[in-house]
């Protein structure tokens, strides 16, 4: 896993963000003061609880959510405050975003090749049809899914087949930052690692950046190079993968690592004694 | 099925087959489950989706869907000095004798657990009530002690609300006094702490624990979390299209597992303590899980098994006893198999854990 | 005709709001698809079937209150030819020429039945 090179450049840049929102007459603080920076090529890990705010910090970014202040900048230019459709559309186009529930992210009544060459054109990506759907093509071979099922619909693949799709869809344009909101939580343990590895394989053979949210602390910092911690909205640590989990610096921190349940020798003994204690009460 | 002494078990399901029947054809969704479980210890039935441990638990909770035909089996029960095969009751008489009553069990979303429209205290109080003829009074009583037996500081309050008011940590309480409100003999706990956030499971695990040795519970934990299975679980059973196909004592499973499924497992979960890997992929099962529509003929595992020897595709292995407590369904286990050792990963991974613990034990 | 239409609008609005949680909308508006594609690249084809459907219900629906109206007196006047006005002047004769009835009867009860069937199976092959 590499480590942060410091030579490379800040991609996306967070500064200050604040996101609040109002819900059932209460004020909810999604995102307090939150800096952060993703360089080109690199996976940022932003791990934290439900309610911690990762899911709001991401969808700001990508544009679904309002920030009430702060700054987002991306290769410079200013993402926050964009008013007319066109101008987001362009600023955009180079940050993807793949989503957590594979059974609702596809269009049910859409061929899965029509979905990824709609949101090509949508776009504006690619000079004609032709090109879009070589594009098309050759995301669906990054991900494995064979190029002839791209007429089928979704209700026709499994949850892992149908969270690789999502991945082609936001690889097609081939954008420089890749946003993955919670994308392996809703499967299942072997196919967890499957996608994870090809995420691994497409940060390295194209060297599209990501932020990877998730709650899942493990597979964070099997997959991160840089790791932020969240809790309600605050922003408490940020280091390489191996400083977080190697030195946490923050309570927080080091009672969520200590709240992992880990396959580890002592917790393996305690159970072994337990089952011994078990065999010689029996003895009649 | 085990070494030990039957008379131990309080559980014990038999050859179970059950078959859904389905507009597009039938799925033999288990395919010959052999499993049992004793007095005062946790199984936990690992596996993914489609391999049938939620089914085979519900078959012992007596709430599979109606389109669900068991075609044979027994599930014995030993309730006080009889056994019973509890296949063998009507539906009705089931309920009456068993739900809740000796055999208990929990889900995983708390929410859709909980009545949303009744107080907790109403739903409570319905459950303690059904189980014994006991008045309002008694009633409240025993509710407001199980709150407290699940760790909820303020039962009273609690009795109040509903459960939109509560933390999802709370509710999962909740549900769990519900389920004990009965004094099983047998709790079923399906992943109850997936939903759950990692600090908040690890709050939920830690009770179910000591509830579970302060009253001498046998539990059956469904997860697909092997974390949690370590902390947990005195045997494993783990499961791979609808049948066990390895069974043994939680230090056989992490530390001796024999079937490739098993290590297939083991090794798709990174590791937090490996810190000195430069290991840039995770090992991963290839293909996905067969389709139990379809007749299949040799082992269930073969066609995603880098290990599958011919045999492998033309007749299914039986349970391979390795030990007195270890089972594996593999013809790898076979004496006359060629000898094959575990993903070299792998086997470093458990040397490292080994390690690790003889350090631990010398400071 | 006038109150008719909120029942539909009620319907459409509910799968509306419905498909609108779905992540495949999320995810066209993360590429900047205008709320033109969204309402009917999007939404639209995902609630068509329910909405057919609903059309096909209400079919029997408008059948039978046309029916019911015109039977007791309130609908069509007497001298045209709908199936209330049918049953009404069939049910005067009741007594004398029974078989009067049944041919609007069995009509009404075919297009009614008819319909649901035609909706459940539209219902079934959406979904």
């Amino acid at each position: 896993m590499s480590k942060t090179d410091v030579s490379k450049k800040a991609l996306l840049s967070v500064n200050d963000l604040c996101m609040y929102f109002d819900s059932a007459g209460r004020r909810i603080k999604a995102a307090e003061h939150v800096s952060f920076e993703i360089n080109e090529g690199e996976v940022f890990g932003l791990v934290g609880e439900s309610g911690s705010g990762k899911s709001s910090i991401g969808k700001c970014i990508i544009g679904l959510n309002r920030a009430t202040s702060g700054s987002i900048s991306f290769h410079g230019t200013e993402l926050t405050g964009i008013k007319s459709r066109r101008e987001y559309t362009e600023k955009m186009r180079d940050i993807q975003m793949i989503f957590q529930d594979p059974m609702s992210s596809l269009n049910p009544k859409k061929q899965v090749g029509q979905i990824i060459r709609d949101a090509l054109k949508i776009q504006h990506i690619g000079k004609d049809a032709k090109e879009r759907d070589k594009m098309a093509a050759d995301a669906f071979r990054r991900v494995g899914i064979p190029v002839e099922y791209a007429d089928r619909y979704p209700r026709s693949f499994s949850g892992g087949q149908r969270q690789r799709i999502g991945i082609a869809r936001a690889l097609a344009g081939k954008p420089k930052l890749v946003i993955a909101d919670e994308c392996i939580a809703a499967l299942d343990a072997s196919v967890q690692a499957q996608i994870v590895n090809m995420i691994n394989e497409i940060k390295k053979e194209t060297g599209t950046a990501f932020l990877f949210i998730s709650h899942d602390l493990s597979m964070v910092r099997f997959l991160s190079d840089r790791i932020g911690v969240l809790h309600l909205g605050y922003l408490l640590e940020t280091g390489t993968a191996e400083e977080i989990f190697r030195e946490p610096m923050h309570p927080y921190t080091r009672k969520l690592l200590g709240a992992i349940p880990r396959c580890q020798c002592r917790i393996l003994l305690r159970a072994a004694n337990h089952s011994v204690r078990l065999s010689a009460t029996t003895l009649r | 099925m085990d070494g030990k002494d039957d008379s131990r078990n309080i559980l014990e399901v038999k050859d179970l087959r059950i078959t859904f029947k389905m507009t597009t054809g039938d799925v033999k969704a288990i395919r010959g489950l052999n499993f049992s479980l004793a007095k005062n210890e946790v199984l936990a039935l690992v596996g993914e989706s489609g391999c049938g441990k939620s089914v085979g638990v519900k078959a012992i909770a007596g709430i599979l869907p109606d389109n669900a035909v068991i075609e044979s089996g027994e599930i014995l029960y030993k309730d006080g000095d009889e056994t019973v095969d509890l296949l063998k009751f009507r539906p009705s008489v089931r309920k009456k004798i068993f739900a809740g009553k000796k055999i208990a069990m929990i889900f995983q979303d708390p929410m859709t657990s909980l009545n949303p429209v009744m107080t907790i205290g109403a739903q409570l109080m319905t459950a303690a009530r059904s189980h014994a003829k006991m008045s309002r009074k008694e009633a409240w009583a025993k509710c407001t002690e199980l709150l407290q037996e699940v760790g909820i500081t303020d039962p009273a309050r609690t009795m109040e609300q509903y459960p939109h008011q509560l933390s999802g940590g709370m509710r999962q309480r909740v549900v769990i006094a519900i389920a004990l409100s009965g004094d099983p003999d047998i709790l079923i706990c399906d992943e109850p702490t997936t939903a759950l956030d990692v600090t908040i499971q690890q709050k939920i695990l830690d009770l179910l624990q000591s509830i579970q040795r302060a009253k001498g519970l046998s539990i059956i934990f469904i997860t697909h979390n092997l974390g949690v299975v370590a902390k947990l679980a005195d045997r494993v059973g783990v499961m791979y299209a609808g049948k066990i196909i390895e069974y043994g004592t939680v230090f056989d499973i992490f530390f001796e597992p024999r079937h490739p499924y098993t290590w297939g497992l083991l090794s798709a979960v990174p590791e937090i303590t490996e810190l000195t890997d430069d290991q840039n992929t995770l090992y991963s099962i290839p293909g996905t899980p067969p389709n139990l529509a379809k007749e299949i003929t040799g082992d269930a595992f073969a066609p995603r098994n880098p290990y599958a020897m011919e045999i492998d595709f033309k007749a299914e292995p039986p349970m391979f006893r390795i030990s007195n407590t270890h089972y594996a369904a593999t013809w790898l286990a076979d004496p006359r198999a060629p000898k094959t050792e575990m993903p070299a990963e792998l086997a470093e991974r458990i040397k490292r854990l080994k390690q690790e613990e003889a350090d631990y034990v010398k400071n | 005709m006038l109150s008719g239409w909120i029942e539909m609008s009620q319907i459409s609005r509910a799968q509306v709001l419905h498909v609108k949680e779905m992540e495949y909308i999320q995810a066209a508006r993360t590429i900047g698809a205008g709320n033109r594609h969204i309402i009917f690249g999007e939404i639209l084809p995902n609630i068509m079937g329910k909405m057919i459907t609903q059309i096909m219900i209400s079919i029997p629906a408008a059948v039978f209150l046309e029916a019911f109206l015109s039977f007791v007196g309130l609908g069509m006047p007497p001298g045209s030819c709908s199936l209330g006005t049918l049953l009404s002047e069939g049910f005067k004769s009741v007594l004398l020429h029974p078989y009067q009835l049944i041919p609007s009867a069995v009509l009404m009860i075919l297009l009614i039945v008819g319909s649901h069937l035609v909706a459940n199976g539209l219902k079934k092959a959406t979904e």
